[in-house]
């Protein structure tokens, strides 16, 4: 593959005091590839994330990270809501012009919502809201912490849409955690599943027989049924 | 003798110690409201009184060491303040922890030193109320030169200031260097009150960081509303506290933060009657 590397990580570990989260992580990120991170609660997918962004550093190994620029949409975000500040004027802060500000959220669906408090969205608004904020820079690479926490099925399906419309028309890379294994199968290039350490990475066609996958998810693995008229 | 309000005004504005006091104070109390809206939302409300206790500490080694006290209490608040952001930066202590025994500790140092000097007698109310109405050329130079300087420099960086207060995470996400705007903010807050205590004292320096902020997000539907109501509060307590304290005779330092919690007060009983009159509309 020659594609640019965006993200490689050799070897990382990242540690809470005497707690290691994440051991002997080794992966390459590439342009415009679409990476479903997957694994359960207290997995270290977060850390994973975080450590790419320099939140958390590593306490052993090195991340390196090419993309020049980054979007970001957090799991949860911890933030004082009586905070008198409105959706417009928090984008402006990241830096955006008010005609990129409305395009972006007209993307996401969330242009209604320019005039309105941060602190009074819902908390599928507030995630439209973090995904136009994360597209403000035209990132080259995307990492969406279960962007679908909090949002309803409609919101889901048009959050989906916008995910793949990013695949297709843009060239951005994207790092999906998740834990809907069927969206991960439809929109990911390749799936990582991890549990402190890299269990398994791969296609999702082929990761499905993986003992590291099967280790992780065989109890879970419900077959898909639907229904024929 | 019948003497109108505007005679009283008028008979004020006559006396240069008053306009001195009324466009200094206006000045410390307009920058302290801008700087106090990211101090409220950062919640370290604290740090008014933490600096205050830390240019204590400048002024008491200013007169060991027979320096310039104003070079050495801005020197003494600005390192203070970079050795704050730096430990709230180990993520080992909580913010409010950091400013509160930075303060203890200070204060502690300060005290010893000072009962040390013989013959120097600490004035306590001058410390805690400055002396607004008793103002030197001296203070109207390093006042006018200092706080346009802050606004400024605060209006310049208010974009990331702004982001690292609103969430830290997303702020590193953008690339924005977090520790470079904390420390930067901190030390705008430290030269300010570093200069404002001397003039206004430690109480109403800490209430310019405090509740003018508090009365703009009590009403404020907007980020720009808060900036603008704080800082309208503030400049309009600043008149108002000083009209009284000429009229009243009553220490103006006090009668300013009383002007302050007056606005408060009424600011959240109109919030109180707004919302219940929205509730009943839409039953």
């Amino acid at each position: 593959m020659n594609r640019k590397v965006l993200v490689k990580l050799d070897n990382v570990g990242v540690s809470f005091g005497k707690t290691a989260v994440l051991e002997g992580i080794d992966l390459e990120i590439h342009e415009r590839e679409v990476v479903a991170l997957i694994g359960l609660n207290g997995a270290g997918k977060t850390t994973l994330l975080k450590a790419i962004l320099g939140i958390y550093k590593p306490s052993t190994g090195s991340v390196k990270v090419n993309a020049r620029r980054i979007g970001y949409v957090p799991q949860r975000l911890n933030f004082d809501r009586s905070i008198p500040i409105t959706v417009g004027e928090l984008l402006q802060a990241y830096g955006g012009e008010a005609a990129t500000i409305k395009s972006k959220l007209t993307l996401t669906g969330g242009s209604h919502l320019v005039r309105k408090r941060v602190g009074d969205l819902s908390s599928g608004e507030l995630q439209r809201v973090l995904l136009a904020n994360a597209l403000l820079s035209n990132p080259e690479l995307l990492l969406l912490d279960e962007p679908m926490t909090g949002v309803d099925v409609i919101g889901e399906r048009s959050f989906l849409e916008v995910i793949k419309r990013l695949q297709d028309e843009q060239d951005v890379a994207i790092i999906l955690v998740s834990h809907d294994i069927h969206l991960v199968y439809r929109y990911a290039d390749r799936v990582l599943c991890i549990n402190k350490t890299m269990l398994c990475q791969g296609p999702p066609n082929a990761i499905i027989d993986d003992s590291g996958f099967l280790e992780l998810f065989g109890d879970y693995l419900i077959p898909y049924e639907h229904e024929h008229n | 003798m019948n003497t109108s309000i505007i005679d009283v005004i008028v008979e004020a504005f006559s006396y240069p110690f008053f306009v001195r006091a009324l466009s200094i104070g206006g000045l410390i109390s307009l920058a302290g409201a801008v700087l106090g809206i990211y101090v409220v939302l950062r919640k370290e409300s604290l740090i008014g009184h933490t600096i205050s206790d830390v240019s204590f500490l400048g002024i008491a080694i200013g007169l060991a060491l027979g320096l310039n006290m104003n070079a050495t209490t801005i020197t003494i608040a600005v390192a203070a303040a970079i050795i704050i952001v730096a430990l709230q930066n180990t993520g080992r202590f909580s913010h409010d922890s950091v400013l509160a025994f930075t303060a203890e500790i200070s204060l502690a140092i300060a005290i010893v030193i000072i009962s040390r000097l013989e013959g120097y007698r600490v004035d306590l109310l001058q410390y805690l109320f400055g002396d607004i109405l008793g103002i030197s050329r001296y203070d109207v130079i390093v006042a006018t030169a200092l706080m346009p300087f802050i606004l400024l420099t605060l209006f310049v960086t208010r974009k990331k200031v702004l982001q690292v207060t609103f969430n830290e995470e997303l702020s590193i996400s953008a690339g924005t260097n977090i520790f470079f705007y904390n420390a930067l903010f901190t030390v705008l807050v430290a030269v300010t009150i570093a200069i404002g205590i001397k003039i206004v004292g430690v109480i109403l320096m800490a209430a310019f960081l405090v509740i003018p902020a508090n009365i703009a997000k009590t009403v404020a539907r907007s980020f720009k509303e808060m900036v603008l109501l704080s800082a309208g509060t503030a400049l309009l307590a600043t008149l108002l506290g000083l009209m009284l304290s000429y009229v009243l005779d009553a220490p103006s330092g006090a009668m300013i933060v009383m002007s302050l919690g007056s606005m408060l007060f009424l600011a959240i009983i109109v919030k109180g009657v707004l919302g219940l009159v929205s509730r009943i509309s839409s039953t």
